[in-house]
């Protein structure tokens, strides 16, 4: 008998997506695994094309058809889900494991009214009549900050700014009590002040409802400010991973720190100073790899970054996937 | 001296119809804004979506007439200027480098477009012209041949950075120029715009939402709210002490990659006013924390001072 740990919500090993195109297959994702306990946010951050994207289609099974995932293991609270059929992951998406897109212009209905949208899935695994369905949807509109909430139910998407949009998508998600919620740059599309209450908004109703979060963003700065743990992507692969207080305080991989100079700092970095750069394009997907990914723009780059690259391991369990140990030495 | 751009008391209307039967509306999308720009400088211009910061630079690039008011380059009026004249000396840089390129052309004949236009030397000149400014804007002469569906997206900003600079301005507008790219990318045309500045004693006037982009690349900061400027100041005053409330919240709004420190309340309240119907007084006053009785009624003066300009009714601070 296998002991279940409770706090783990997701628990994917070794996945792995590939999407076969006419010039041959991509592997978008290769090898990653990630944990993800109750009331922890993980920040899966990268840049474009280093299939963050991919990675949260294809936690929530929304892969596109020429797409096939993989996995030793895909655990989702202790249920084997790579197992389960097309039912039971339709019984689960949207009602124990709920996602917010990026767009909220697209991601929402215009044919159809606010309440429609926020009460469809909730009647539907829950089985309850309109009525409650419409209090449940006040309530939480409410606790998403939109004032006369009743009166909104009867508006369509385009009669609301791209903030309360927003929030209406995360009202959204979080109807049926999720576990697990997966946000794929959910504040990018939004002003910059709009954007740091949509985040204030996700981070609190997350430690208040104790929801496993997967956060997926380019924008390093968010990552610092909610993440519990970070997990850094690079051409498919997570190159670094660890607390988000450990990965900014001393980044071991050379893509981690190369990324973390890119960035102006108002009072830190010299204004009209040189920003570190990384030098070169990111790889082709396309055919098999072998080797560090990032070897071609990297500084510490030898002959042996072609062959198996190891995981390295710190005290405090941040990993790396890199020939460079703690020290920043070949070992 | 005089400076090199100047506006006065610009203004853009639009007219717009919010449905089918109902009346035309006027939208101020730039309401009396007053700038000046002196050569060299960086002018950053901040503000969120709808301030009216793009139309303020398409009426500096001559793409689009001022309502009211006027725009001076050098002293001189451009809508007296000749369109050519005007684009020998005002060139843009857009956010967007998938639709700014023409994708059916090549990256030697979309950057040797505006020698074409104003009919410098002979088309082999034009073309080793545009061939010396991609190879200084960081991107190989093998890459002439090529349509930009064959370039990544920061390369793509570089071929439009080396369009704007082929025939020398004087004036860049860059119109977030770094918006749509990742980060490690974003650095390096921050860098790249910072030498060339330098290299062609250029002026920039540097239009984006990033906060953190403006303090590094700017000289002097516009802070724009529904059509006006709010506070103008130099950057690294600006930067230690914001004084309208707005700037301050814009400020405290940004996430630097610094842990532990939370994500601010800045206070502002769930959206953006509507454009069409702005608030009475000073436009700010119903996302202001630190409002006062005469805010709703009266419309702030713009206060000039030694630290810059800034249109708020806390300053100049009273004597108690």
């Amino acid at each position: 008998m296998i002991m279940v740990n409770n706090d783990i919500v997701l628990d994917v090993q070794g996945m792995t997506v590939d999407i076969e195109t006419p010039r041959g297959t991509l592997h978008v994702v290769r090898d990653i695994s990630l944990q993800v306990k109750r009331g922890e946010t993980l920040c899966i951050v990268g840049e474009s094309g280093c299939g963050k994207s991919m990675t949260s289609l294809a936690l929530m099974g929304l892969l596109p058809k020429t797409a096939t995932r993989r996995s030793q293991t895909f655990e989702f609270l202790g249920e084997d889900l790579a197992k389960a059929n097309k039912q039971r992951i339709n019984d689960l998406r949207g009602n124990r494991m709920a996602m917010i897109f990026q767009e909220p212009m697209t991601a929402l209905n215009p044919a159809y009214t606010i309440g429609d949208q926020l009460t469809e899935h909730y009647r539907h695994h829950l089985k309850v009549s309109a009525e409650t369905a419409r209090i449940r949807a006040v309530e939480l509109l409410e606790k998403v900050g939109i004032a006369s909430a009743a009166e909104r139910l009867g508006q369509y998407p385009h009669q609301l700014s791209g903030g309360l949009r927003q929030r209406v998508m995360i009202a959204m998600a979080l109807m049926c009590r999720p576990d697990l919620l997966i946000a794929d740059e959910p504040s990018t599309a939004l002003d910059v002040t709009i954007q740091a209450q949509i985040l204030r908004l996700l981070a609190d109703l997350q430690k208040e409802l104790g929801i496993a979060m997967v956060l997926i963003t380019h924008d390093l700065g968010v990552v610092a400010r909610i993440a519990d743990r970070v997990a850094v992507m690079y051409a498919g692969q997570i190159v670094e991973e660890g607390a988000a207080a450990d990965i900014f305080a001393s980044p071991q991989h050379p893509y981690t720190r190369g990324l973390i100079s890119c960035i102006p700092i108002p009072g830190k970095t010299m204004p009209g100073g040189k920003l570190g750069t990384i030098p070169g394009v990111v790889p082709s997907l396309l055919g098999d790899m072998s080797g560090c990914a990032f070897r071609d723009r990297c500084t510490h780059a030898k002959d042996i970054c072609r062959e198996t690259i190891p995981v390295h391991q710190s005290a405090q369990g941040q990993r790396w996937r890199c020939i460079l140990g703690q020290t920043g030495v070949a070992q | 001296m005089t400076a090199l751009i100047e506006t006065k008391d610009l203004q853009r209307t639009f007219s717009v119809r919010t449905g089918m039967f109902k009346p035309r509306q006027t939208l101020h999308a730039v309401n009396g804004v007053d700038l000046t720009v002196q050569r060299k400088d960086v002018l950053g211009i901040v503000g969120e979506s709808g301030c009216g910061k793009s139309t303020l630079a398409r009426m500096l690039l001559g793409l689009m007439p001022p309502s009211q008011g006027n725009i001076l380059i050098d002293g001189q009026d451009i809508s007296k200027i000749d369109r050519r004249e005007l684009a020998r000396r005002i060139q843009p840089i857009f956010q967007d480098p998938y639709s700014s390129l023409n994708p059916r052309r090549t990256i030697a004949s979309i950057v040797s477009f505006p020698l074409d236009v104003l009919g410098v030397g002979t088309k082999s000149e034009r073309r080793n012209k545009a061939i010396e400014m991609l190879e200084r804007v960081g991107l190989p002469a093998r890459y002439a041949d090529n349509t930009p569906g064959q370039l990544s997206g920061g390369q793509r900003q570089r071929v439009a950075i080396a369009r704007a600079l082929v025939i020398n301005p004087e004036i860049v507008i860059c119109d977030e120029p770094t918006s749509a790219l990742d980060v490690s990318v974003q650095a390096q045309i921050l860098n790249l715009l910072l030498d060339l500045r330098k290299e062609f004693n250029l002026t920039y006037v540097f239009i984006s939402h990033n906060l953190a982009v403006v303090e590094h690349i700017a000289t002097e900061v516009a802070v724009m709210y529904l059509g006006r400027v709010v506070e103008l100041s130099p950057t690294a005053a600006l930067f230690k002490q914001p004084r309208h409330p707005y700037t301050q919240a814009l400020l405290a709004s940004v996430l630097t990659p610094e842990p532990g420190l939370g994500i601010p309340d800045m206070g502002l309240g769930l959206s953006f006013p509507d454009p069409l119907h702005p608030p009475s007084g000073c436009s700010f006053h119903p996302r202001c924390q630190q409002r006062l009785a005469e805010c709703s009624v009266q419309s702030p003066r713009l206060l000039h001072d030694a630290q810059g300009d800034v249109a708020c009714h806390l300053y100049p601070i009273k004597a108690i």
